[in-house]
């Protein structure tokens, strides 16, 4: 294969919640934990994972909204975080752009929409006066909405709308990676096909690659290439998407399949679920060896003291459980 | 099965700063002893409002119910004072909320608050009232239901709260669970749980239950007859087998082909044009008829809710008699390819 867009080798975050009066920390949340993968140009990368298990957090610390605690980011082989590569981090941080889960909380309420596409043109030093103006046209029309768009402020359009904007906003800069951040968690069931559809259509006319985060375990079915599964803080499984929904190997993924509802009564009636006890342990305090031991039906004595790292078990298809080797 | 609660000709508006909208128009249903009933639909669609004017506990102003009587057996709720309703809530009604976050009440032990039901219905001393509210907790699988009735509803996670909520629903065996979302801010694997919970209380108890959700996922898997609603009437209903196989109204087959299937490989998914009405404009004639890409020039006005099988009704000029497209939509040829 060629070589990836972006590589991410043992990124581990820690946010520190309290601290000791010496400075030192006293309670911690290790929301990443040693996570490593590859986005391969052109491809669509699916993160799925529940509440707290560290995919948003990921997710920022790739944009570089947050600084990694360990491990590195290297975009087309730069390291984003290195200080040497400062003079240069301006022009890679333009080209990976992030779409935001609420199209309510991500936009400036009292900016136009004109202002708020323009914001990064002019950041960017893109375009100039009247090309600027023909860019956010075209960005507007790009995205499926009409050129008088520009004037409305974000409360004056619909939630569809309003991420469509978002959109727009991201392909400002021409980027090559967008991080979709749950981009339609936000939106009625009508209007998320809308967008996955337009999604899926900038895709091919831009050639562009995503990286695609959602709880929503059929969509990220439908739109992706591959799939990475996360489970408080740490990949447990990374396959090609029909390997990954046919052939889970690791139980959280399984137990996850089988928990999500098929819009079918003849299939339901006759469905087997896996049902997990309990919830999900709390990530300040998770638990020892391999984080999902205390949920797991195979859970052996291994399990509760070593950590699974992932593996490969087929050709592209990496778990991290001591059952799968 | 004999019909334990029917709704006919429901109609609530809201009076809001802009005007006044339609939230539910002319919204006829029953649910017989024993039966789960869907209602679906997106923001706006009214189902939610029709679920509050059951309970009675629309925010009245600003809302209004300004035509309709609900019947719960031969009870008319609609003409009953607070006083009496606060008989029926909870001891034979109950509700589930989307937020139990929101729902219980953040200072007082949760103890207290599933013990309320006992002592407010039942009559029951405090120390006995705590003891059933320990049972109820064991009941909904939550461990060590003992040291849970001491804990505030912060010291639980999401999903334990929600079936704290399900408790307190359950407490006084009610004939009747209105569950409005109760799963929309639960991760999946802990959905999966509460659908389980409640579908193993519907079989063992023969508690009704009506599931509104937008999740047509989440409403196979438990409900028996599904409504689709889409600003504020509604525009199918079925059976749940057939509805999801042989959708006869167009909404319903866009909502069904705009989700993707968790089982199958990735076929293209069918988007709605356009967006759901605002409430304060809703289209004369049919409602969906903007959105609809079988708009005809009859859509201008408004179809009638037509019988077209075995408790199938749809509301949509395709299904009309004299449609030349009848047959053809009956048989699922029209909308399905």
């Amino acid at each position: 294969m060629n070589n990836p867009i972006l590589s991410v080798d043992h990124l581990s975050k820690i946010f520190v919640l309290h601290r000791t009066f010496l400075g030192g920390a006293a309670a911690s949340v290790k929301a990443i934990d040693s996570v490593s993968f590859s986005i391969f140009p052109g491809e669509t990368f699916g993160l799925v994972g529940e509440t707290g298990c560290g995919k948003s957090t990921l997710a920022r610390t790739i944009a570089g909204l947050y600084q990694p605690t360990d491990g590195k980011v290297l975009f087309k082989g730069h390291n984003l975080h290195a200080p040497q590569e400062k003079h240069n981090s301006i022009v890679f941080k333009r080209q990976i752009q992030m779409i935001f889960q609420d199209p309510y909380a991500s936009l400036n309420p009292r900016m136009t929409i004109r202002d708020i596409i323009e914001e990064p043109l002019s950041i960017h030093k893109l375009a100039k006066g009247k090309e600027k103006e023909a860019r956010i046209s075209s960005l507007l029309h790009q995205v499926g909405l009409n050129a008088e768009y520009g004037s409305r402020f974000p409360h004056e359009c619909s939630g569809g709308q309003r991420q469509r904007v978002g959109i727009a906003r991201a392909l400002a800069v021409n980027p090559e990676l967008i991080i979709c951040d749950e981009p339609i968690s936000a939106l009625d069931v009508s209007i998320q096909a809308q967008v996955i559809n337009l999604l899926e259509q900038l895709q091919t006319e831009l050639g562009l690659t995503y990286l695609f985060i959602a709880h929503d375990l059929s969509m990220v079915r439908h739109i992706s290439t591959r799939v990475a599964v996360m489970y408080l803080g740490s990949l447990v499984e990374l396959a090609p998407t029909e390997e990954l929904y046919s052939q889970p190997l690791h139980p959280y993924t399984q137990a996850l399949l089988s928990a999500i509802p098929i819009p079918d009564p003849a299939i339901e009636a006759h469905r087997n679920r896996i049902l997990l006890p309990g919830d999900i342990p709390s990530p300040l305090d998770p638990p020892s060896g391999c984080k999902f031991h205390n949920r797991c039906r195979y859970a052996m004595p291994i399990c509760q003291k070593i950590s699974p790292e992932l593996t490969a078990t087929d050709l592209n298809h990496y778990t991290a459980c001591h059952l799968v080797k | 099965m004999p019909v334990l609660l029917e709704v006919r000709d429901l109609s609530v508006t809201f009076h809001t700063y802009a005007g006044t909208v339609l939230a539910v128009n002319n919204v006829n249903f029953s649910i017989n002893q024993g039966e789960t009933l869907g209602i679906v639909g997106e923001s706006g669609c009214g189902k939610s409002a029709t679920a509050q004017a059951i309970m009675g506990i629309l925010p009245q102003p600003p809302a209004e119910v300004i035509n309709g009587h609900i019947y719960l057996n031969t009870t008319e709720l609609t003409a009953l004072s607070e006083k009496e309703l606060q008989q029926i809530r909870g001891k034979k009604i109950s509700m589930i909320f989307q937020d139990p976050m929101t729902a219980l009440n953040p200072v007082l032990t949760i103890g207290l608050q599933i013990a309320e039901m006992f002592m407010q219905h039942q009559h029951l001393a405090h120390q006995d009232a705590l003891r059933l509210a320990e049972k109820a907790l064991q009941s909904v699988d939550i461990p060590a239901p003992k040291a849970r009735l001491e804990q505030y509803p912060h010291q639980l996670s999401g999903g334990m709260r929600q079936r704290v909520m399900i408790a307190m629903a359950l407490a006084c065996q009610p004939q009747l669970i209105i569950a409005d979302e109760p799963t929309t801010a639960l991760d999946v694997t802990i959905q999966a749980q509460i659908i389980d919970l409640l579908r193993s209380k519907n079989q063992n108890s023969g508690t009704s239950i009506i599931l509104i959700s937008h999740d047509l996922g989440v409403i196979a898997s438990l409900c028996q007859r599904v409504l689709i609603m889409y600003a504020g009437e509604i525009i199918e209903s079925a059976q749940a087998i057939d509805l999801y196989h042989k959708p006869a109204h167009p909404y319903t087959y866009g909502l069904l082909q705009s989700v993707p299937r968790p089982d199958r490989k990735n076929q293209g998914l069918l988007s709605i044009a356009g967006q759901p009405p605002n409430l304060f404009s809703i289209p004369s004639g049919c409602s969906f008829g903007p959105r609809c890409p079988y708009a005809m020039e009859i859509c201008r006005q408004k179809p009638a809710l037509l019988p077209i099988g075995e408790q199938h009704f749809t509301r949509c000029w395709l299904a009309h008699p004299g449609s030349p497209n009848r047959q053809k939509l009956l048989q699922g040829g029209l909308l399905i390819k």
